[in-house]
């Protein structure tokens, strides 16, 4: 990523940027073909605000970019095989709680896998080793509400804010347990709204509606989808009515299906990532020259 | 952006085209304001020719709406393309506000209610 | 009940009941001190176990009798009765053959029933007051405004809360529990042209203790019904022209899901509630009138 050299933070009286990216599992990565966009037109990104599957390409980002297709196949391997285990013990614990100890392990899968991808990818840097400031979204799983994380560990910031219920288990932060930031805020742009930014590029997407719904997990799943859709549009309807300058919203259209074990589709959409961000370009490039006129 | 205005019966047609967002949501206002002082308060937005909508100009529809409504009027919104649909389904809009597929079922359903 | 035609210069406001079971009934107490105040419903909107309390007092019944009705609707039997088949298609999908239209874990027919020998066959539109009651569109996770057809098909809809009971079937949508959409759909009476509007709203209850997988389930179903009250809610206050006034009873008794014997209790709250915003409220109204009429 082309990111000029001063620091935008330190010039009152310029606008501040926000990418926001939200909740989407493997869809995320069409973020990546966003950035593609945006990188080549030079848009100038203060601060990065991302919940769950978004917190990949929103640490990126923050760590100053690069080559956005590296970024994705990076994205797509971490990815791969994260979703495959079955942990036995964690069904049994979902299941049989009294017998297997249920409390701490609700969770489907076996996280083994994940931690150490996510170890591979985030080693022990901090959110403060970053180019720009970052916020990851995670939700408080006993008060329901939402929890910023904004320094320390990525790996922990990351490892709760992708923690789906009942699929991974949660994750611990300061003694609070922490689970996927989708289930308040799947599209945080009130954080960026609170941080300061008068432009905000919004990256969402809808949760894919499951057809079947052929047992009970699918069910539930379904249901999850159902409330987390609606979370985001009412949110993304108040924040964009409530904020004082400007949302700009980039909603790729994705006309198939993705589930959390498809990364194959990773190139694919990266390419519908660049496609929705090609759409508001115009106005994007618009909005920062009239900017930059009355600033100067 | 551009805004035309007509009148149909005792309804206020205002017809946008172009982009509806932070550099023409001043224009649009005005252009709202304009009709609202004069009393004429039940509108219809004609969204045919529009392009492009943001924060900014759906917040200039929304003072409209709450503005002619307050009053004891209403904005409805007529024929909305699909690209603009959907940030209107996304903004909450298509909740609260009343929307028909062209403008003349916009302008007639005043004369049921 | 009293069906006479309502005064149309009379001061009125439309009246939203959210989800919240029995604590819904606290609706009964708003609508107890509207009436007093010589306020009327000119339209009543019902989500979840507040739409049957939206259609009882639509169809015009008094606090009295709008309590005994609950007593008769609202009792344990509509979910005593386990659906052993649904568990086992729960827990055997391929085995006993899972599908959505018929999965639910309660045994529909005492529920169906119960509202079937109240409601009869008593339509939406022919209910004294416009009534609109809330689902949700199992397909696309839509709200669905049901405002005509059988009063008693719309509220199995509006309360088939997945799990417990399996979706309806209406007007070629699968339907499931409005909450699902907006645990409080403000939205309705403002498409509806709804000026002073009265939302009476619950947030879910968080679980004690998280134990088992169901548990897990349900506090996290509160968590997100309650994020999604709270921001449906700041959107309806920041897009509605004139007043969304909230009644959230705070009730100091815990009320559990079959908790009739409270029932006077959590009336009054619902009334203390409304009678401490009857002053603000008559101030709208003037003021409201001065728009209009000007």
């Amino acid at each position: 990523m082309n990111l000029p050299k001063a620091s935008r933070r330190d010039s009152p009286g310029r606008h501040r940027l926000a990418l926001v990216i939200g909740s989407g599992g493997l869809k995320c990565a069409a973020a990546f073909g966003a950035m593609k966009v945006l990188q080549r037109e030079a848009i100038p990104i203060d601060m990065v605000v991302a919940c769950s599957g978004g917190a990949f390409c929103g640490f990126w980002a923050a760590d100053g970019g690069g080559d956005a297709d590296a970024a994705a196949s990076r994205f797509q391997q971490a990815s791969q095989g994260v979703f495959d285990r079955v942990s036995y013990r964690g069904v049994l614990a979902t299941v049989l709680p009294k017998f297997f100890g249920g409390r701490k392990n609700i969770g489907i899968l076996d996280d083994r896998r994940l931690n150490r991808n996510l170890h591979d990818f985030f080693g022990e840097r901090r959110f403060e080793d970053l180019k720009l400031p970052l916020h990851l979204v995670a939700t408080d799983f006993d008060t329901g509400e939402k929890q910023v994380l904004s320094s320390g560990r990525l790996f922990d910031a990351i490892r709760a804010s992708i923690a789906i219920p009942l699929v991974f288990p949660p994750w611990e932060v300061a003694g609070r347990r922490l689970v996927d930031g989708a289930a308040c805020d799947p599209l945080p742009i009130d954080i960026a709204v609170r941080e300061g930014a008068d432009i905000i590029i919004a990256i969402g997407f809808e949760e894919s509606l499951q057809t079947g719904g052929g047992s009970g997990m699918g069910l539930v799943m379904q249901l999850k989808t159902i409330v987390v859709n609606n979370l985001y549009r009412s949110q993304y309807a108040f924040y964009s009515l409530s904020h004082h300058a400007e949302v700009v919203p980039i909603i790729p259209e994705i006309g198939f299906s993705v589930g959390l074990g498809d990364t194959h589709r990773v190139p694919q959409l990266v390419d519908l990532g660049a496609q929705a961000t090609e759409r508001e370009v115009g106005y994007l490039r618009r909005l920062l020259a009239a900017r930059e006129t009355s600033a100067a | 952006m551009n805004v035309t205005i007509s009148q149909q019966d005792a309804v206020t047609v205002v017809a946008i085209s172009g982009s509806v967002d932070s550099l023409s949501a001043d224009k649009l206002t005005e252009s709202f304001v304009g009709e609202l002082n004069a009393g004429r308060v039940k509108l219809v937005a004609d969204f045919a020719a529009v392009s492009y909508t943001s924060s900014a100009g759906l917040r200039s529809v929304l003072a409209a709406v709450k503005e002619s409504r307050r009053s004891g009027g209403d904005l409805r919104i007529a024929a909305v393309q699909p690209d603009v649909l959907r940030v209107l389904s996304l903004s909450g809009f298509t909740s609260i506000i009343k929307m028909y597929d062209g403008v003349a079922a916009a302008v007639s359903s005043y004369g049921q209610a | 009940m009293n069906a006479s035609p309502r005064d149309p210069a009379a001061p009125a406001v439309s009246l939203v009941i959210g989800s919240g079971s029995v604590k819904c009934a606290a609706a009964i107490g708003v609508v107890k001190a509207l009436t007093e105040e010589g306020i009327a419903v000119e339209r009543f909107v019902g989500c979840s176990a507040g739409a049957i309390f939206a259609a009882v007092l639509a169809l015009g019944y008094g606090a009295q009798e709008s309590m005994d009705a609950t007593r008769r609707l609202w009792t344990s039997d509509i979910t005593a009765k386990r659906n052993t088949m649904g568990m086992l298609r729960a827990l055997a999908p391929r085995l006993f053959g899972f599908k959505v239209e018929s999965f639910g874990l309660r045994d529909d027919r005492p529920k169906d029933q119960m509202l079937n020998a109240f409601f009869g066959d008593r339509r939406i539109e022919d209910a004294g007051t416009p009534l609109h009651i809330t689902a949700t569109d199992f397909a696309n996770g839509e709200l669905v405004d049901l405002d005509r057809g059988s009063i008693a098909d719309a509220i199995r809809a509006s309360v088939a809360l997945p799990f417990a009971f399996a979706p309806v079937r209406l007007g070629g949508k699968l339907l499931v529990d409005g909450y699902l959409a907006d645990p409080l759909p403000v939205s309705v009476a403002i498409k509806h042209g709804g000026r002073v509007i009265i939302a009476v709203g619950f947030e879910s209850p968080y679980q004690e203790r998280i134990g088992s997988a169901g548990r897990f389930a349900f506090q996290l179903s509160a968590i997100m019904s309650n994020n999604l009250l709270k921001s449906r809610f700041s959107f309806h206050s920041v897009a509605h022209h004139s007043e969304v006034i909230a009644i959230i009873p705070e009730f100091r008794q815990r009320i559990r899901l079959f908790d009739t014997e409270k029932l006077p209790y959590i009336v009054e709250e619902g009334e203390a509630c409304m009678r401490a915003q009857i002053p603000y409220l008559r101030e709208l109204l003037a003021a409201d009138r001065a728009a209009v009429a000007s």
